[in-house]
């Protein structure tokens, strides 16, 4: 589903270039559960930014889904991204002046759903997600765990080939964070492939397989039990 | 729906951001209220004289020429000229003539007695050629009758209250009745013609013909219109008048030195483009127009850069959402809509508010600009619809910069930062402020600069005196027969220092003779400004005699005093026992016993004319009574001695000085509008400008917080907040001097006596400026370098 070879990714200002993705050969199979483990300025965030193509990459190839994204137009990628990819932050990134009902419908919007079948795509996630009594309320009267459910909800609505998850339980404490990271196992045992940014070693164990990271280069790979079992990956 | 989406987005963030918003839906409220009563204002002056039917083929015949080298342009011609030409050319087709009396008028219908000062004689034709509504009468025979008179509804509701008057009477000058044969509606005021009294042009007939000059062809009294027919070719016509006189006088006036061409005035174009001499009364200004319109834009535009900056300086809060929908798919286009539908809903809240603010600034609208316009025509669907689309367009063009700037900003670059902070340098943010400051400083300049000259005019010596003149206007021939009793009477007052008669008094219209200076031929002839005057006029009026003598008895009833400009003018050294040859064919003159300083007889902005000064018989139209300035005994003291000599009309007097001070209504007028919308833009750009501050410094209360923690005094930190904005502010000074200095000294150029523009005009502006804008600017500033640091910190 997502191949890059040596991809790249240098910032660079007046003074001085960072090299913060180098030469990176990943791939990740369709149904996989993902998870890049590293330090802070191990390049997780940035890799999770080019695999969902907000950002780009300095050299290297990319695939997604077969198509090379190196020429891809800014349009085009849009287009990719609102039908295949969801988005999970660390700090939920809820939109402050829309309610749960109207931040969980905002990707049907985009995708220019009619209105009939939004309603009914955002009242059963809400209800599968636990939220429907909370529908009218905005961000600031939730709780972190609460605003988390309300980004996944978002993140799945638009039924994404793939959910990118950046620090998903990174502002939540460990009861929450067991509850998404619950949520998104099962997501994943139900085919949404997931790849998961994460320092947390315990979260990490949620994936297949783990990938760790430092100073933009892959330093060591570890499948787990589960993935032998779950073979039916596929590209 | 996305629209709908967008509406409740808009909505939602008005409130969120409450002070924001307030000040961004006020400046446009108020931009948009300005503009709609200036334009309310333009439209009436436009419209003048368009409601009559034929319009386009009516014409005035104002006069222009020459007088042995003096220029003549006079909107009067004489009492034959039309119906001549009606006769002569079938292009002509219709005509009426208007004579206007200049001087005070007492009606009186035995129970009500008003003085007034506009009665109009006009032939029977006027309902055939003017379309003013007569909603009582008949307008074939309204004016056909000698002593007819047409009044408007107010006039009949002051005189017979809610009776019918028609047919009823009202008495001129306790001397003649007039009979009341129509009713006028009181929308006549969008005409150049004034009525408040219109009577038949056959009483002057009637009356008498050589005393109004009916048959004189070159006794220039009447306003005269002719309708023309469909198809009249206007260029031939004035080519046909333009030896008109010449033909019917049977002479070659330029072998005289006269030259005198009538010519047509199209009706439409009299109100704001005709500047001649003897108006019927005074005409609006294109000028006017054009300096109200440009200032009402320039309101508009100074709400529209507050509404830029503001959006755009506030849109750092909406990153995190503009990243968030980028992510999730929305594109570039998608977000523009949102952020121009934003704005336009917020346009349109401020244009329903304007609607509010109008009814509320109408009354003092109407007070400065001294009109009685009502808003009828803006509570019409089709205008209510052209101004909702009008604040529409505006929402657009003032939501397209921040739009296009917020949607442009990389999701990833935003994700990267909590906080993202736009720099407070923004280049684009900078010129509006400075482009902003530009127009009020050159306001604030043109202000000062109108209120130095109407001060000027004021205090500016005129070489006589105007305060503390009493004037009795005197209204007819009984009255003026006895004249000297009642000086006499008045004279021996306590609080009265001299009195005084005479034919005119400064201020009002003159009109000119031709006299041919002694030792000079016939083609000579120099046009004077005349009037009669008693011997005690020049001491009443403290004009200075500085060669000769005065008038001291009936024997010098063929003696003149001249001024000091017609001695220049004539080249006169030894002007004392000269001659001035008034009908040198039959060596009738008059002689020069003296010769006065110049004064001011007319108003400041025309120059000093040569004028002549005949003693006075029995033709007085003014008493002017020099009095002590504590004069509120003195008045009742005249007024019981008026009452006992002549007590046909209610005593009734005014101050010279307040008549004069009246030539100068247009410029009070414009001073105070200046003033008034000098005040709204500086409101506006500060309204504006703490707004854009408040912002500004919010987003450096962390940077405030650790300078204060590290020993920063509030001072210094006001010095760092300001020095910025004051830098743009001077910018902005320096690039006003050059367009004020254009704009002030062309309107300083009508004037023939003005002030020196100084430098400290200039620079006393931009200072004033510059306080307004640190002030402004630094209040949010003083208040944050003044909270505890920790708050500062706390706050990130």
């Amino acid at each position: 589903m997502i191949e890059t070879i040596k991809l790249c990714k240098v910032f660079r200002n007046e003074n001085f270039e960072t090299d913060a993705i180098k030469s990176l050969d990943f791939n990740v199979k369709k149904g996989e559960f993902v998870s890049i483990v590293g330090a802070s300025g191990s390049g997780k965030t940035t890799l999770l930014n080019i695999l969902g193509l907000i950002d780009n990459h300095t050299s290297g190839e990319f695939y997604f889904n077969g198509i090379n994204v190196n020429n891809l137009s800014l349009r085009d990628k849009t287009n990719i991204r609102k039908n295949n990819i969801g988005f999970i932050f660390q700090s939920f990134n809820l939109i402050d002046e829309l309610n749960v009902y109207e931040n969980v419908e905002l990707p049907l919007i985009y995708q220019k759903i009619k209105a009939k079948e939004r309603k009914k795509r955002t009242e059963e996630i809400l209800a599968q997600l636990k939220l429907t009594h909370r529908k009218k309320y905005f961000p600031f009267q939730l709780s972190g765990g609460q605003q988390q459910r309300v980004a996944i909800a978002r993140s799945v609505i638009g039924k994404p080939k793939i959910i990118l998850a950046d620090e998903p339980t990174g502002n939540l404490d460990s009861i929450n964070g067991k509850e998404v990271m619950e949520l998104l196992a099962n997501l994943n045992n139900e085919g949404t492939t997931i790849i998961m940014a994460t320092h947390n070693i315990s979260d990490a164990n949620y994936a297949n397989r783990t990938v760790q990271l430092f100073d933009g280069n892959i330093i060591s790979e570890k499948v787990s039990k589960a993935y032998y079992k779950s073979s039916n990956f596929s590209n | 729906m996305l629209a709908y989406n967008y509406i409740k987005i808009a909505l939602r963030n008005i409130f969120r951001y409450k002070i924001f918003s307030l000040i961004n839906i006020l400046g446009l409220s108020i931009g948009f209220a300005v503009s709609i009563l200036i334009l309310s204002y333009v439209l009436n002056e436009l419209e003048y004289d368009s409601f009559h039917e034929n319009a386009d083929n009516i014409y005035r015949i104002p006069i222009k020429g020459e007088i042995s080298g003096h220029k003549l342009d006079i909107a009067v011609n004489c009492a034959p000229i039309a119906p001549s030409l009606v006769k002569d050319n079938p292009n002509i087709i219709n005509y009426v003539r208007i004579l206007k009396t200049h001087q005070q008028i007492f009606f009186n219908n035995n129970s009500v007695k008003y003085y007034e000062n506009n009665l109009i004689f006009a032939d029977s034709t006027f309902f055939d050629i003017f379309s003013f509504n007569l909603i009582k009468g008949d307008k074939n025979k309204a004016l056909k009758n000698p002593h007819s008179l047409v009044i408007t509804e107010e006039i009949a509701k002051k005189y017979f209250g809610d009776k019918n008057p028609i047919g009823k009477q009202l008495k001129l000058n306790n001397e003649y009745n007039y009979t009341i044969t129509g009713i006028i509606k009181n929308n006549n005021r969008k005409s150049h013609i004034p009525i408040d009294f219109l009577a038949s042009f056959s009483t002057l007939e009637e009356n008498d013909k050589i005393q109004y000059g009916l048959d004189s062809w070159t006794s220039f009294n009447y306003y005269t219109y002719i309708k023309t027919s469909q198809n009249a070719n206007i260029d031939s016509i004035n080519i046909y008048l333009k030896n008109y006189l010449d033909r019917k006088l049977k002479i070659n006036l330029k072998e005289e030195g006269v030259e005198l061409i009538p010519y047509l005035q199209a009706i439409k174009k009299i109100h704001l483009h005709s500047k001649l001499m003897n108006e019927i009364e005074d005409n609006g200004s294109m000028e006017e127009i054009y300096i109200y319109s440009i200032i009402a834009l320039i309101i508009l535009l100074i709400a529209c850069i507050n509404f830029i900056n503001l959006t755009t300086a506030h849109s750092s809060n909406r990153l995190k959402e503009v990243s968030i929908r980028k992510i999730l798919g929305a594109n570039r286009g998608m977000l523009i809509h949102q952020f121009i539908g934003e704005a336009v809903v917020l346009s349109i809240i401020a244009y329903t508010l304007s609607l509010f603010f109008i009814e509320l600034l109408l009354p003092v609208f109407n007070n400065v600009v001294d009109k009685d316009l009502n808003l009828i025509f803006i509570s019409k669907p089709y205008f209510l619809l052209l101004f909702l689309l009008f604040a529409i367009i505006v929402g657009i063009i003032s939501g397209s910069y921040p739009s296009f700037f917020i949607s442009s900003f990389s999701p990833v670059k935003i994700l990267k930062r909590k906080i993202f902070k736009f720099s407070s340098k923004s280049r684009f943010r900078n010129i509006l402020v400075v482009f902003q400051f530009i127009i009020s400083i050159t306001l604030i300049i043109s202000t000062s600069v109108v209120y130095t000259q109407l001060n000027f005019i004021k205090n500016e010596p005129l070489g006589f005196s105007k305060n503390n003149v009493l004037i009795i206007p005197i209204l007819d021939k009984p009255m003026s027969e006895n004249i000297d009793s009642i000086k006499k009477a008045i004279d021996k007052l306590p609080g009265v220092i001299n009195i005084a008669s005479s034919s005119n008094i400064p201020g009002k219209e003159y009109s000119g003779i031709g006299f041919t200076p002694e030792g000079m031929s016939k083609d000579k002839t120099v046009l004077i400004y005349n009037f009669k005057a008693d011997e005690n006029y020049l001491s009443t009026m403290d004009i200075k005699l500085i060669q000769g003598r005065n008038f001291n008895s009936q024997a010098d009833s063929n003696c003149v005093i001249i001024n000091e400009t017609l001695c220049k003018q004539l080249n006169w050294k030894e002007p004392i026992g000269k001659k001035l040859f008034y009908d040198i064919s039959n060596n009738k003159s008059l002689t020069v016993i003296g010769v006065i300083k110049d004064y001011h007889y007319r108003s400041l902005k025309t120059k000093i004319s040569p004028l002549l000064i005949s003693l006075c018989k029995n033709n007085t139209a003014y008493l002017s009574i020099k009095i002590n300035p504590n004069y509120n005994a003195t008045i009742n003291n005249i007024k019981l001695t008026w009452q006992n000599i002549d007590n046909r009309y209610p005593f009734n007097f005014f101050m010279l000085h307040d008549s004069y001070d009246n030539l100068y209504i247009l410029e009070k007028r414009l001073g105070k509008l200046f003033i008034s919308l000098t005040i709204l833009a500086l409101l506006l750009a500060s309204l504006g400008l703490y707004g854009l501050a408040s912002f500004s410094t919010k987003q450096r209360t962390k940077e405030i917080g650790i300078r204060r923690v590290h020993g920063a005094t509030v001072f210094q930190i006001v010095m760092m907040l300001s020095k910025d904005l004051s830098k743009w502010v001077l910018i902005a000074s320096f690039m006003a001097w050059p367009i004020s200095y254009l704009l002030i000294t062309q309107w300083l150029n009508h004037f023939q006596y003005k002030i020196e523009l100084s430098i400290w005009t200039f620079i006393i502006s931009t200072l004033i400026g510059l306080l307004i804008a640190i002030i402004t600017a630094n209040f949010q500033a003083i208040k944050s370098a003044l909270a505890n640091p920790v708050e500062s910190l706390r706050y990130e």
